[in-house]
């Protein structure tokens, strides 16, 4: 989901819950209210929260598989490029010997898998990442121990501070913050 | 059910009576189609036995989604023992070792009692501990008896299946053979559970199904190769008989029935939808069908008896498995 960039003066709007149940209510009323750019921020994954924000992102799955393909064909290219470059007659196999490149094949299949999850992960998270403007809020702090945050973007097509505010405070949260931004327009 | 015609009942009994008159055709190729539809069938109960055990101590979805089913399934421990009977009356025609001069421990071991012993009294244990294990509470009994089973199954496995070409040695035989009874119990409960409604879970049955595949994927291949490895004349010559002719052809029937359903589960609209489980799944079945029948036909040299055998079996055991699963659980509802 693309973040509101400097030029936009308010990040978005911030409410605080006390129960993963009332963070998931919040969720849902709020898509259901037509709000579009929506994230939460939990202490422990919940389940469902993610279908309630509607997050169908699959870039990361594919990324894992094209990086599977990569590194199985490298590690079959491998093994058939140095066994051509250094002949040796082990029993008489055949240079080429599919059964015995499994393995290495198969190593490097997960290696590239993993590692293509992992930094495609990172990019699109825009990660690693030195400050961010939730940051500001004081007690954001405990996203990371037992608070969740539903988070209202300032690019959504129907943010309005105003009544966008007041919408927030009709779920019944424990508070609300605005979030300004962080860095100055370029 | 009195005064209707119960049709797979009669189908049943009419393809395995036909199936095992073939015996008078040529006796070691009928055995051995009757064989690979007896340890097919078998492994649908001793695969879910193991499941069962295993869900005692592993609580979770799949638990939720699987466990009324793998118990109904405890009723086809009784057939998947009667089907083993033709065979146990003819290991002597139809498994090579008892002709050949065998001496000191090996001709103990690999004598007709005592194969005959083993395998009634490991159905005799295996209905011991499905009877018991609904009415025990908590997990010695199920911590217990998957240890024995997985031991006991593996021995058994290499009886009926290793000891068909009686120079061939795997270590990795019993367990890959364990796979091939897994993978048919859970595909077989996949689509026992799907076709009687929706799941809530249904990702975590592929999951499970991916897991099977899995395991097979790496003990099936490891076997092959460590003898492609190894490159010695006896395991060489296993691989050979299976390699040659027709055979060639089986092997990447298996490997697409394997291998295919496999990838496919990882594209998440056919790992969770119900209708792409069930088909899936049966992929499966179908190709472990053909894999025991790779395993076992080669040895006899008849082959279209074995596979004219073998069919008349598969539908036969199949029909009164059916007719098992129909009957028992309602006899004992009304019971109740």
């Amino acid at each position: 989901m693309r973040e509101p960039t400097a030029a936009q003066r308010v990040f978005g709007l911030m409410a605080e819950f006390n129960r993963p149940e009332r963070l998931i209510e919040a969720v849902r009323r709020t898509r259901q209210a037509g709000f579009e750019r929506v994230d939460a921020h939990s202490p422990f994954p919940i389940e469902g929260l993610a279908e309630e924000l509607g997050f169908h992102d699959q870039r990361v799955p594919w990324f894992t598989l094209l990086g599977g393909i990569v590194g199985a064909g490298l590690g079959y290219w491998m093994q058939v490029y140095t066994n051509h470059a250094f002949p040796i007659d082990i029993g008489n196999r055949p240079l080429v010997a599919p059964p015995a490149f499994m393995l290495i094949t198969f190593e490097l299949l997960v290696l590239g898998a993993v590692l293509f999850s992992i930094v495609s992960m990172l990019g699109f998270n825009h990660l690693p990442r030195l400050n961010h403007p939730l940051f500001d809020v004081d007690s954001f702090r405990l996203a990371s121990t037992d608070k969740f945050f539903l988070v209202v973007l300032s690019n959504d097509p129907r943010f309005d501070l105003r009544q966008t505010r007041a919408f927030l405070h009709s779920l019944d949260p424990v508070r609300v913050d605005q979030i300004g931004q962080t860095e100055e327009p370029e | 059910m009195s005064g209707r015609v119960n049709r797979p009942l009669i189908v049943g009994v009419v393809a395995c009576t036909l199936a095992l008159a073939l015996v008078l055709v040529d006796t070691r190729a009928a055995l051995g189609g009757w064989l690979v539809a007896a340890v097919w069938i078998g492994s649908i109960p001793i695969g879910a036995l193991g499941l069962l055990m295993m869900m005692r101590m592993i609580p979770g979805p799949w638990r939720d989604e699987l466990g009324p089913p793998t118990q109904r399934l405890m009723f086809l421990m009784p057939v998947a023992a009667l089907a083993m009977v033709p065979v146990l009356v003819g290991v002597g025609r139809l498994y090579p070792w008892v002709d050949l001069p065998l001496h000191g421990y090996r001709a103990v071991y690999l004598s007709v009692w005592a194969f005959e012993l083993r395998t009634v009294v490991f159905f005799a244990a295996a209905i011991g501990v499905a009877v018991l294990l609904p009415r025990s509470s908590g997990e010695a009994l199920a911590a217990g008896g998957i240890v024995a089973l997985t031991l006991y199954d593996t021995t058994v496995v290499i009886d009926w299946l290793m000891t068909l070409d009686p120079g061939f040695h795997s270590s990795g035989f019993g367990l890959y053979g364990m796979s091939i009874q897994y993978a048919i119990a859970v595909s077989a409960l996949i689509v026992i559970r799907l076709t009687a409604g929706p799941a809530e879970h249904t990702n975590v049955l592929g999951a499970l199904l991916i897991m099977v595949l899995l395991t097979w994927t790496y003990l099936a291949f490891m076997q092959y190769l460590i003898i492609w490895s190894g490159n010695l004349p006896q395991g060489v010559a296993w691989f050979g008989k299976r390699g040659s002719g027709a055979w060639a052809v089986l092997e990447y029937v298996i490997t697409i029935c394997a291998l295919g359903p496999l990838f496919l589960l990882f594209f998440p609209p056919l790992r969770t939808g119900r209708l792409s489980l069930i088909a899936l799944s049966l992929v499966v079945m179908f190709g472990k069908v053909i894999e025991l029948a790779w395993l076992v036909l080669p040895t006899t040299a008849n082959a279209s008896t074995g596979v004219a055998s073998m069919v008349l079996a598969m539908i036969g055991l199949v029909a009164l498995m059916l007719v098992a699963l129909q009957r028992l659980p309602m006899r004992r509802a009304a019971a109740s």
